[in-house]
């Protein structure tokens, strides 16, 4: 999966410096379950609406760079900013009065009180999703951990795919779940390196009717207010929170539970590196 | 982000005519901004260029400074409080949208949605949402270019907002 720029900026102030020798996956220590007494999570979503994938130029790294074709990556970026913000506008207009990030913490209170042992005391969302606002989320909880499920979700640029991607990661505040950790805190301390468990959940889905004609699109996702894509998204909020829920309850020595296989509404099939995939049965 | 808007460009309510403040045609639009609400869950978060978070201490007093300057339309005269039986256009302004966002590697948009409750004292009443957006490349500093784009953004929707006041008082 390309990460998008705005992405890669959130997903960097979970990283930062400390992923190079980091799994993309690792589960909740065992011993971690039963000495949890509260959790709170903390969703940045730092975007405000949906976006359409942009890919960057790239004449400067297939010409052997030099200023010209800098310039002419510029503007060639420059053209498809425009092009993909003019498109993606009755999109965004029928999906006004949609919260995603009140859906979000619904469906996260929801499938996350199904881990009863995480007796999770609050869920609320953080706009500003930097190194900075994440430790002072974490230095400020009076909880024993705090869960960061960081979101972002996008229209590919032909807008034929949607995309919801959740980066979790649990962080102890508790100094005995502190002691569990796999390695000394390194970096910034909401970095993933210093994380009691971290994965990655991505919800795919093909746009209804989709084809390469991006215009055609997301006329068929702004059709009837929105209603498809509205449909969409609740569908791909659902989905994370309830991955998340169930990858939390794993450890090392499960298999992964028979409805991860039978989902009625797709598929979702735990990748080479521990990841979690949701591919959605095409509409009809 | 400075609380103060400046309009990007010259924007048509000041090439309309003089464009001084209080210099009004006969029989201008009588307006009355009643109130400016910022309605996001985050008041103070307006997004990022990069690593440039942005915030802002007073957005809905931008968006009031930027109603405020289509006073220099010569055919629209704001005033403080409309008298009983004024054939006065009453605003409230919701602010439901203000970000700035990275798209590209080297490229940046702004995005500010109004929805305006325009009213009269005869009871009429109607809604209008309106979008105003700018983009731009990210050339120097993150920091001033994604002001600009904001102000872009904000005078492309009060260009709207100028047409269809004066559209309700004609």
């Amino acid at each position: 999966m390309r990460l998008h720029t705005q992405f890669g900026i959130l997903l960097s102030a979970l990283c930062l410096g400390a992923c190079a020798n980091i799994p993309a996956h690792e589960y909740v220590p065992d011993a971690a379950r039963d000495h949890i007494t509260s959790t709170e999570v903390v969703a940045p979503v730092q975007q405000s609406e949906i976006y359409v994938f942009v890919p960057d130029s790239q004449a400067a790294a297939a010409g052997g760079g030099g200023l010209l074709l800098a310039l002419v990556d510029a503007g060639v970026n420059s053209i498809r900013t425009s092009k993909a913000e003019a498109a993606v506008r009755p999109l965004r207009d029928a999906l006004l009065d949609y919260n995603f990030d009140e859906m979000l913490q619904a469906d996260l209170k929801t499938s996350l009180s199904q881990d009863s042992w995480l007796h999770v005391s609050n869920v609320h969302v953080l706009k500003e999703a930097t190194n900075d606002s994440l430790d002072n989320a974490l230095a400020a909880s009076n909880a024993a951990v705090v869960l960061f499920t960081a979101i972002d979700y996008h229209l590919s640029n032909d807008a034929d795919v949607l995309t919801i991607t959740m980066t979790a990661s649990l962080f102890a505040k508790d100094q005995a779940l502190a002691a569990l950790k796999k390695r000394a805190t390194s970096g910034p301390k909401t970095a993933v390196g210093n994380a009691l468990y971290h994965n990655t959940f991505v919800f795919e889905t093909a746009a209804p009717g989709n084809t390469i004609d991006r215009d055609h699109n997301i006329a068929a996702l702004s059709a009837q207010n929105g209603a498809s894509m509205r449909a969409l998204l609740k569908l791909g909020e659902a989905k994370l929170a309830y991955m998340l829920a169930a990858d939390l309850q794993r450890t090392a020595a499960d298999s992964d539970p028979a409805a991860f296989s039978n989902d009625p509404d797709g598929s979702i099939v735990r990748q080479q590196n521990g990841t979690l995939k949701f591919t959605a049965k095409p509409a009809l | 982000m400075a609380p103060q808007f400046t309009p990007s460009g010259t924007p048509s309510w000041t090439a309309s005519g003089k464009g001084r403040t209080g210099d009004h045609a006969t029989g201008a639009c009588v307006v009355e901004l009643a109130g400016v609400r910022d309605m996001r869950a985050d008041p103070e978060s307006m997004g990022a260029v990069g690593s440039q978070v942005f915030q802002a201490a007073d957005a809905a007093g931008w968006v009031r400074s930027g109603f405020q300057s289509l006073g220099r339309d010569p055919r629209i005269k704001f005033v403080d409080k409309a008298a009983p039986g004024d054939p006065a256009l009453l605003l409230n302004v919701e602010l439901l949208k203000a970000y700035v966002t990275t798209v590209t590697s080297e490229t940046h948009a702004a995005t500010v949605v109004l929805r305006v409750h325009y009213s009269r004292q005869d009871g009429t009443r109607t809604d209008q949402v309106y979008r105003g957006t700018d983009n731009g490349v990210t050339w120097l500093s993150a920091g001033s270019e994604g002001q600009s784009s904001f102000n872009a953004a904000l005078t492309e929707a009060l260009e709207a907002i100028d047409r269809d006041i004066l559209a309700r008082c004609g």
